[in-house]
């Protein structure tokens, strides 16, 4: 009966050739229903996933394993999915797409929930593929027919560039894990794990953390991995990028602690520092970076790249408080970061741009919209009482407690720099005056949206022993594997 | 359970910010009353705290205790003692008058008082938490709300004033929050209590670096020289209620900090280098008299006097004695109280001449004969005239003083000295001489304008007579911390 433990995949995996076979039979009126039965999909693969929370077994000869871990981040997945999916409900207007746009965010949600669950290295290249190549078709493909679509251009570079810079990694990464089974004859895992105890003389070795942790960063956007972000982030789709930002890059997390951190615990002391000091040069160049930024997608894009900085904090210092740091601060970015983007997308639909200059007067235009990125940014910044506080108080907590001094200063100082940018957004949409006076108005569904998800994160912010809870048991039992 | 007095002192503007938020914007009295009610709650609370206080027992009373995250010692614990209480009290006089003097605000009436009240909120927090995370939390919630009050609502180079205050504060708030991390970490106690910490025990080294670096970052509110420099010019820009604010209470923020965190966790450290502390306090002291003598804004005159008188504060914790602790949290109060005065004040004046320019001004007494007195009585305060509360506080802070430092010391009461010149050039040049032309339609405080100023007036005229209401509280606190400092009774 372990293989129910696979429901949830099998109903999305399902669910996804349901729609992509609608699509192409149902009538281009009845096509608007598709994201309807992609969310229901997930909500039920949700529901199935809960009742999992204290499995722990693995299954197939420790291919793929079933625990808190991988339910924690199975769960996490199939919630952004979700949420991109409603807000993406009126974004494709080329009826032949329709069906193909939802099934491919669902074969990407299917793709990163096999690899939550891997324990092997094949399984993981395949689930991987599964992840990136769905996004590779939605980040170039424009859902908006194409007449005199300027963006549709941008698009296409953003794709190309995804693609090329995507496979690279890839390929580096195969060739890591290739010299990882050469040198210890196994793909599982936890056998890896076992034969790699002693202390690290093969220069091959290290060679081949330096391309495992290459192929990961690329999918966190970790210096100096992260060129794609800003240019595929602004290109792509806004619902895609959203789920770039929150999704794909805890796919690299979670691929970095089942099979990084999961192989080479052994030999923690010769990567942490390597990790650290990427931890802290991707902070600093996000947010540098960030500072001189025009276009909100590109401010996010570089944000984001600045908060998976802070979420590899938490696995510098690896102990059981950090990775449930790092999750815990995946889950407060993750919200806030959904909810920026949400914004951006109502006032594209709206005003038709993204430059901050043209957010000037928002306020006025759209006292919700404002107050909800306002909620947003603030927790990006660590503002209390928004959830990036709790998410970064925790996480630089457990820094300090494991005694990194270096990368807690640097990363509060990180801190510090992006509040300034994170300021001027709240700045123009508080005292600029607007260029028209016209109101924007906020579908009912968005509006829902945007609700629920500025209540998130105020919750988040105001008692987080909602979720640390559960992060810290995901991480206990994660660590007693070791 | 008791009741939870301290919540509600907390929350009560919190309840008032969403009580604003379904009144629609057009109902200004609705708003503004609301205000109105949920601050006075809190100053009703925080005066009835300061009564019921129990002076036979002292120690932290009020207390309210709820887990919060458990795994790493986060709990929800708030806490009144003889120093908290003071400040609690002056929080609610400031804010409360805040809001009257805001009452003719007219633009964006919704958003600003909204603003004004979550400053408060903030403010009650530090004052009432005894626990590190929370501290903090309420540390830096007001750093939106205070940016949109200067920039939305401010004057002059408002968007220069409100990014540096901003920018300033949170790196201040940067060394804070590596203290307490550190702190977290190398205490041993897995505990954010203020007291779990305070009772663990650190290495001598830890302890003067770590206090310097707290000092350091709650020096930035404290206005601790040099990193004074966002006070001057954010004041100027700031509108009135925000300058009441930020000079009555926020300051305090900072030396409470020092007080409560750095000094009361780690003694030892504060020991081996509060005599440095000391030095830049004195410089605090006579840098800020002699810049206040050189500004010609009005707003300028005061930011400056304010750098001045929270040397004073410094300088009164630096002694780490009884007395001269003491003497710092009542100028914390005395200070506060006035300042707030001082800018509402200003604020009624800028109002009408719409220049803070004291070279235009000049003879206004004879039109705002109410405004001229009360300034006076404020400056009075300021300079520290026996039977004002200024001049309790500053003597104790030099006869604690005089026991630590003697040299700094001396160097201090001439550079307080000096207020005297700019209080009384300031009061010169507008409220006497010749009065210009331009000014001859002013009119007076109206009675509900005098309402805050009589608030503030009465409650410097009263703690200058009779001191030993508030002393009779403080020194309980104070007692406690000198014990630990072993700074002794003098």
């Amino acid at each position: 009966m372990r293989m129910a433990a696979l429901i949830p995949e099998a109903i999305v995996f399902v669910t996804a050739l349901l729609v992509l076979l609608l699509g192409v039979l149902l009538e281009e009126k009845q096509k608007t229903y598709l994201s309807f039965l992609a969310a229901v999909g997930i909500v039920f693969a949700i529901a199935v996933e809960i009742l999992l929370k204290n499995a722990s077994f693995p299954l197939y000869n420790n291919i793929l394993l079933i625990d808190p871990l991988s339910v924690f981040f199975k769960v996490f997945f199939l919630v952004v999915a979700l949420f991109i999916i409603v807000i993406s409900y009126q974004l494709v207007e080329d009826p032949d797409y329709v069906g193909e746009y939802f099934a491919l965010i669902l074969f990407s949600t299917l793709g990163m929930m096999v690899i939550s669950s891997c324990g092997e290295l094949i399984t993981m290249y395949v689930g991987l593929g599964l992840v990136s190549l769905p996004l590779y078709a939605l980040v170039t493909r424009s859902p908006v027919i194409a007449s005199a679509n300027e963006d549709s251009y941008k698009g296409k570079e953003a794709g190309i560039k995804y693609i090329i810079l995507g496979m690279l990694s890839t390929a580096v990464l195969l060739y890591g894990l290739t010299i990882l089974y050469g040198l210890t004859g196994t793909l599982v895992v936890e056998e890896i794990y076992h034969n790699l105890t002693g202390p690290i003389t093969h220069p091959a070795l290290i060679l081949s953390f330096a391309f495992v942790l290459m192929g990961f960063g690329f999918k966190i956007g970790m210096v100096p991995f992260h060129t794609w972000v800003p240019d595929t982030y602004e290109g792509a789709p806004t619902q895609i990028s959203a789920f770039l930002s929150v999704a794909s890059k805890a796919a690299g997390f979670v691929l970095l602690l089942r099979i990084f951190v999961g192989a080479l615990m052994g030999s923690r002391v010769y990567w942490i520092p390597m990790v650290e000091i990427l931890a802290i040069l991707t902070m600093f160049l996000g947010n540098l970076a960030a500072l001189s930024q025009d276009n909100i997608k590109r401010l996010l894009a570089y944000s984001s790249i600045a908060h998976g900085g802070y979420a590899l904090v938490g696995i510098a210092v690896l102990s059981e408080m950090g990775i449930s740091g790092t999750l815990f601060y995946l889950i407060t970015y993750g919200c806030a970061s959904l909810c920026a983007f949400t914004v951006v997308i109502v006032v594209f639909n709206a005003i038709g741009s993204n430059e901050i200059k043209d957010y000037a007067g928002l306020y006025k235009k759209a006292p919700g919209l404002a107050i909800a990125l306002t909620v947003s940014l603030l927790s990006l910044a660590g503002i209390p009482v928004f959830a990036g506080f709790a998410g970064k108080f925790y996480v630089f907590a457990s820094a300090a407690y494991g005694k990194l001094y270096t990368l807690l200063v640097f990363a509060l100082l990180n801190g510090a720099i992006s509040l300034y940018y994170y300021l001027r957004v709240i700045k123009e949409m508080y005292t600029s005056e607007p260029s028209s006076e016209e109101a924007i108005s906020v579908s009912p569904v968005f509006k829902v949206v945007l609700w629920i998800e500025s209540i998130i994160v105020l919750l988040i912010g105001v008692y987080p022993w909602i979720f640390i809870r559960i992060t810290e048991d995901v991480a206990k039992s994660f660590l007693a594997g070791f | 359970m008791a009741f939870p007095i301290l919540s509600v002192i907390i929350l009560a503007p919190l309840a008032g910010v969403l009580a604003i938020a379904v009144i629609p914007k057009q109902k200004l009295l609705a708003i503004r009353s609301t205000a109105a009610t949920a601050t006075f709650i809190s100053l009703a609370g925080s005066v009835l705290i300061c009564v019921l206080y129990d002076r036979v027992a002292g120690g932290m009373q009020f207390v309210e205790k709820l887990p919060w995250i458990q795994s790493i010692g986060i709990s929800y614990t708030l806490g009144v003692d003889g120093i908290s209480c003071p400040m609690v009290l002056l929080t609610g006089i400031v804010i409360f008058t805040g809001v009257l003097v805001s009452w003719s605000i007219n633009e964006r009436v919704k958003q600003f008082f909204i603003n004004l009240l979550l400053l408060s909120v903030g403010a009650f927090g530090v004052f009432c938490s005894r626990n590190l995370f929370f501290f903090f939390l309420f540390y830096e919630i007001a750093v939106l709300p205070m940016f949109l009050l200067i920039s939305i609502w401010g004057s002059g180079d408002k968007y220069y004033g409100a990014y540096k205050l901003t920018l300033q504060k949170i790196g201040g708030s940067v060394l804070v929050f590596i203290g307490i991390l550190v702190l977290y970490a190398v205490s041993g106690q897995n505990s954010f209590e203020i007291a779990a910490l305070a009772r663990a025990d650190y290495l001598i080294s830890v302890q003067k670096i770590l206090f310097v670096v707290l000092c350091f970052g709650f020096g930035v509110l404290a206005l601790l020289w040099p990193l004074h420099t966002w006070a001057p010019i954010g004041h100027a820009a700031a509108p009135t209620a925000a300058s009441m604010f930020l000079a009555g209470v926020s300051m305090k923020m900072g030396a409470y900090g020092i007080l409560r965190v750095a000094i009361e966790i780690l003694p030892e450290g504060a020991k081996a280098m509060m005599p440095y502390i000391a030095v830049l306090a004195i410089i605090n002291v006579v840098y800020g008299a002699i810049a206040a003598m050189a500004q010609t804004d009005f707003k300028y005159i005061v930011g400056y006097s304010s750098v001045s008188h929270m040397g004073l504060v410094i300088l009164g914790l630096a002694t780490l004695n009884w007395v001269g602790i003491s003497g710092a949290v009542f100028q914390m109060f005395s200070h506060g109280i006035m300042t707030a005065a001082l800018f509402a004040l200003v604020g009624l004046v800028y109002g009408q001449t719409h220049t803070r320019d004291i070279r235009e001004l000049g003879g206004l007494a004879t039109k705002l004969p109410i405004i001229a007195g009360v300034f006076i009585l404020a400056g009075l305060t300021s300079l520290g005239l026996p039977g004002t509360s200024g001049f309790v506080a500053e003597f104790l802070v030099f006869m604690g003083a005089f026991k630590a430092y003697k040299v700094i010391t001396v160097l201090a009461i001439i550079g307080s000295a000096l207020t005297a010149v700019y209080v009384l050039r300031v009061v010169r040049r507008v409220f006497f001489g010749p009065i210009n032309k331009k000014w001859e339609n002013l009119n007076d405080a109206t009675a509900f304008e005098m309402v805050p100023l009589v608030i503030l007036a009465v409650t410097q005229v009263f703690f200058g007579i009779y001191p030993g209401a508030l002393i009779s509280l403080i020194n309980l606190g104070a007692k406690a911390i000198a014990i630990k400092t072993g700074g002794g009774l003098l």
